[in-house]
């Protein structure tokens, strides 16, 4: 177990650095940092003297290494646009984006794993015909069209509810909801075709020959069994949701890291987006860690390694 | 504990536990074109505590029939027509809910590749004990006690300690034994073994054969062990019946089809089993052709194209089943007078 | 014996846009089934809802200039915002009525078909030819090579999407090469992980060793005894991600990093419109349903070709 926990962790190291190297380059290509920093008459020594402060006459890896190591200490410099640690600012927005990501999360998976149980459990009938195009539509629609939809029926004409920012309960409703529909339905199906597969094996036909009742095959067996792949994703799909809010946000004018990034983009304020890119990934990593290391203990044939 | 065996009010020894009576299971061929005819009019009876082997190559419908006694079949299979009566009642046409009575309480099933047939995220012991607790409400320490009673009569040392641990830390061998145990772990009247030695090794495959023999005689099973091995149905079988094609082709005392088989085909399955005796210079005997393909219909003998003794009469019309002395039987020209 | 890793899993299952699970297998429901699969007619077998959910994005974006009823670019400020034809002050002249400049939004709706459709199979193409060819040579000499794949994929699909976007966005700005450089990033890793796959798979069958045996180049195996068994899996990709694309492309429109007006696509229009969602509703409405119907459609062709293919390969 040990063992395995730790190739896991070797490996996610490895994609970090190979995120970091993504960043580095895309920020670089962003725009010259100089050219920003530097006041309007700046004369072409004054130029070359922020350019050697800022260590960019160095070759591109040596840069890159400087710059990791700043990433490492959590220096990602200041924003342009206020002058604050570029860090810090993501930080400060970080818990609205977890609220909003973390609660579509746990709603996408309840609610997508019963639904993904019971439809392969009651495989075609009517109920789950209309369940999978109801999931296929939510798939299809686009994030930001449906967050739309969703204030046009219950912001503007019923008044139920707040179309932007945040504050009461009653402003999370929307933006939970456009960010949790797509991810329920990605759930949904996942399960179903985890469970039908399940369903199909060789020990289920064992069990329903020991006499056991259609509900503890398919709620004490098929779910564990199942549950194992559909867990491999969820990852992801946390990580995903928490990254997806970037566009929600936007929409519903939550404050979150999300908004604050697309807002850096419009302005071209690069460290922001840096700082902001690297947490999200670092978030992703750790959390597809810890959906390993939580395998292992869900699949005892990975624990006895 | 759901006790539905009221349904099922046991009768006398006299009569036989299982009469399968003009059988026909149909499968939805898989791509959609078609029906697959698997098992076409099988009739046969099992008496209390005797045992049974169904022999036959491969997709022969051995399996298929014993699957459809325990109502287990794919949803692509149907019974279109027969009845199966296990104790006097017929349970063709029952409701899940009823089957599931029957299923580990009084039938009990040994699939083939132990490897797959257990839960890989359970113990051992948690596998054992649900039928336990489902059909005989056993708890706490009762519980435990016939756990370890049921693996040491399958011969597995320290019961114990192998209840707690996982499918996947066990050799097959063992695995089937334990298989073995949950499905005589309620005493049922009947045990369904399909090719149960298939994906064991040989030595393996002797100790198996050996302990199905001992749980029998102790509890007086009735036995069924569909196989395509007569090395297995020599060890422990009464009655042999051989399928071909979807249909009983004969069926008879173990002795008699193994030292006078009436059928073409037995004979040439038994001629195939390579013997040391035999002359190596002629080669391994084999039966030339292939089985017929189930989804058309075929008319007369469907051995007729493969068999040494064909006629023109076989080929155009079914034989009937001719009655031989000595509870034998066979479907063959060659029997009619 | 050791179970699948959770990163192995995860590869395995997670399809281009996290849509696609594991593959149905049939189940086996238990004994007595009512009815039995009977023959199907010729029409049974055309997946006609897809079809027709695609119909206007392919109609619209391969013939849209001969079908528009008004000149999409007029401009006319007499005429803003009109409502469509069936609530009061609409009228049939135009159906889904008109936008903020007095343009007639079915005219626009269909003048902006064309650019996502282009950019959708383009960029999906893109994508594919990458996947394979690194898959294919990754499977194919394993070692190192294979490893470095694998650890591509992994930081690929450490990076959300959104992310990606913007970050592509930052470095090259906004317009059509941004659009196509988000598919082919997002979707490249799909081909590679199948067809790495199925490489592996099919090394170690008899027919590559023979070819091996006859001194057949590397290149050559490759290309003709591996790729028609990797193609079917492929195709399946592409229609399935045919849909993801355009979802990608409107995503991009609607952060202002896609191309940029008068340039038309439906994503710029719901992004255009969504000022206006209080007062006209039809101008981000009409282009989002046609946006949702298309990658529905794509979607549900793409299963209906999977189930097709599996079907016929076990026959």
């Amino acid at each position: 177990m040990f063992n395995y926990f730790l190739r896991r962790l070797v490996r996610a190291s490895i994609t970090l650095i190979g995120i970091s190297i993504i960043i580095f380059v895309a920020i670089r290509m962003s725009g010259d940092p100089v050219m920003s920093l530097a006041p309007e008459d700046a004369t072409e020594a004054d130029i070359a003297e922020i350019r050697a402060e800022l260590g960019l006459d160095k070759p591109v890896w040596v840069q890159y290494v400087i710059y990791a190591k700043n990433a490492v200490q959590g220096d990602f410099g200041r924003s342009i646009r206020y002058q604050q640690p570029a860090l810090d600012m993501v930080a400060a927005r970080l818990p609205a984006t977890i609220h909003v990501g973390l609660s579509a999360f746990i709603l996408a998976t309840l609610i997508g794993v019963f639904l993904g149980v019971t439809t392969a459990r009651y495989r075609g009938s009517g109920a789950d015909y209309s369940i999978r195009m109801g999931a296929i539509l939510c798939q299809s629609a686009p994030g930001f069209w449906l967050g739309m939809i969703l204030i046009l029926i219950f912001s503007v004409n019923l008044h139920w509810l707040p179309a932007s920012g945040r504050g009461s309960a009653a402003h999370m409703v929307l933006p939970v909801v456009t960010l949790g529909l797509a991810a329920v339905a990605s759930t949904m199906r996942l399960t179903r075709s985890s469970m039908l597969e399940t369903l199909g094996s060789e020990y289920v036909r064992f069990l329903r020959s020991k006499g056991l009742s259609e509900d503890m095959i398919v709620w004490k067996h098929a779910l564990r069994n199942s549950f194992i792949p559909v867990l491999a994703v969820m990852g992801l799909q946390l990580g995903n949701l928490m990254a997806g809010a970037i566009i929600v946000e936007t929409v519903f004018n939550w404050p979150g890291v999300g908004k604050l990034m697309v807002e850096a983009l419009q302005a071209r304020d690069f460290p922001i987006i840096q700082a902001g890119a690297f947490l999200l990934s670092i978030m992703m990593v750790s959390i597809n860690l810890l959906v390993d290391l939580l395998f292992g203990i869900v699949d005892p044939r990975i624990r006895y390694e | 504990m759901n006790d539905m065996s009221s349904s099922f009010p046991a009768s006398e020894t006299s009569a036989p536990l299982l009469d399968v009576d003009d059988l026909t299971v149909d499968i939805a061929a898989r791509d959609g074109k078609g029906i697959v005819h698997a098992v076409s009019g099988v009739s046969f009876e099992l008496k209390r505590g005797c045992t049974l082997g169904i022999v036959g190559e491969s997709g022969c419908g051995k399996s298929t029939t014993a699957m459809a006694i325990m109502q287990l079949l794919p949803g692509s299979a149907q019974i279109k027509s027969g009845t199966i009566s296990f104790d006097g009642n017929d349970i063709v046409g029952k409701s899940q809910t009823e089957m599931r009575a029957l299923r580990g309480k009084r039938i009990g099933m040994i699939m083939q590749d132990p490897m797959v047939a257990l839960d890989p995220v359970f113990t051992v012991g948690d596998q054992l004990a649900e039928p336990l607790k489902l059909h005989m409400g056993l708890k706490g320490q009762a519980l435990l006690e016939r756990q370890v009673a049921l693996l040491e009569a399958v011969g597995i040392p320290s019961p114990e300690t192998r209840l707690k641990q996982y499918p996947h830390q066990m050799s097959g061998g063992m695995l089937q034994r334990i298989v073995g145990a949950i499905a005589i772990s309620c005493n049922p009247e009947l045990l369904i073994a399909d090719e149960p030695t298939t994906a064991l090794d040989p030595t393996a495959q002797a100790q198996f054969l050996d302990l199905l023999a001992d749980i029998r005689d102790t509890r007086g099973l009735a036995l069924i062990i569909v196989t395509h091995d007569f090395g297995v149905t020599a060890r422990l079988c009464d009655d042999i019946m051989v399928m071909y094609a979807g249909r009983i082709v004969e069926r008879g005392p173990v002795e008699t089809i193994f030292k006078a088989p009436r059928h073409p085909y037995t004979r040439a399955l038994l001629d195939a089993i390579p013997k040391p005796e035999n002359d190596r210079s002629k080669g391994l005997a084999t039966i030339e052709g292939q089985p017929p393909n189930l989804a058309e219909s075929i008319s007369g003998c469907s051995f007729a194209p493969r068999c040494r003794f064909a006629m023109p009469r076989c080929t155009s019309e079914r034989p009937p089943v001719t009655k031989l002395p000595g509870d034998h039987q066979t479907a063959c020209w060659l029997e009619v007078v | 014996m050791v179970g699948p890793q959770a990163s192995e899993i995860r590869r395995d299952k997670v399809g281009p846009t996290m849509t696609e699970g594991v593959e149905e297998v049939a189940a086996a429901p238990i004994a007595v089934a009512d009815t039995l699969v009977r023959p199907v007619p010729w029409w049974a077998k055309v997946p006609w809802l897809p079809l027709i959910l695609l119909s206007p994005m392919l109609v619209f974006g391969l013939f849209g200039q001969w079908l528009m009823p008004h000149d999409p670019t007029l401009i006319d400020f007499t005429n803003t915002q009109r409502p469509p034809a069936w609530l009061a002050g609409g009228s049939w002249s135009y159906p889904l009525g008109t936008d903020n400049f007095g343009r007639d939004l079915l005219s626009t709706l269909i003048d902006g078909a064309y650019v996502p459709l282009i950019v959708a199979i383009v960029g999906v193409f893109g994508a594919a030819l990458i996947g394979i060819t690194l898959g294919m040579v990754a499977g194919y000499f394993g070692g190192w090579v294979d490893a470095l794949l694998m650890q591509l994929v992994d930081v690929k699909m450490s990076i959300p999407a959104t992310l990606l976007i913007i970050l592509i966005g930052s470095a090259i700005g906004a317009g059509l090469p941004t659009i196509l450089s988000a598919i082919v990033f997002l979707f490249w890793a799909s081909y590679a992980r199948v067809v790495r796959g199925q490489v592996l798979s099919l090394r170690e069958r008899g027919y590559i060793a023979l070819a091996r045996v006859a001194n057949c180049s590397n290149f050559w195996i490759l290309t003709r005894h591996i790729l028609p068994n990797v193609l079917s899996t492929c195709i399946v990709l592409v229609t399935l991600q045919f849909g993801g694309a355009i979802m990608i492309e409107a995503g991009i429109s609607f952060l202002g990093l896609g191309v940029q007006p008068p340039a038309s696509t439906w994503g710029l229009m719901v992004s255009g419109g969504r000022t206006y969602l209080g007062t006209a509703w039809w101008m981000p409405v009409f282009p989002g349903i046609a946006i949702t119907m298309t990658v529905m459609g794509a979607n549900l062709f793409g299963d209906w070709l999977r189930d097709t293919l599996q079907a016929q390969s076990k026959a």
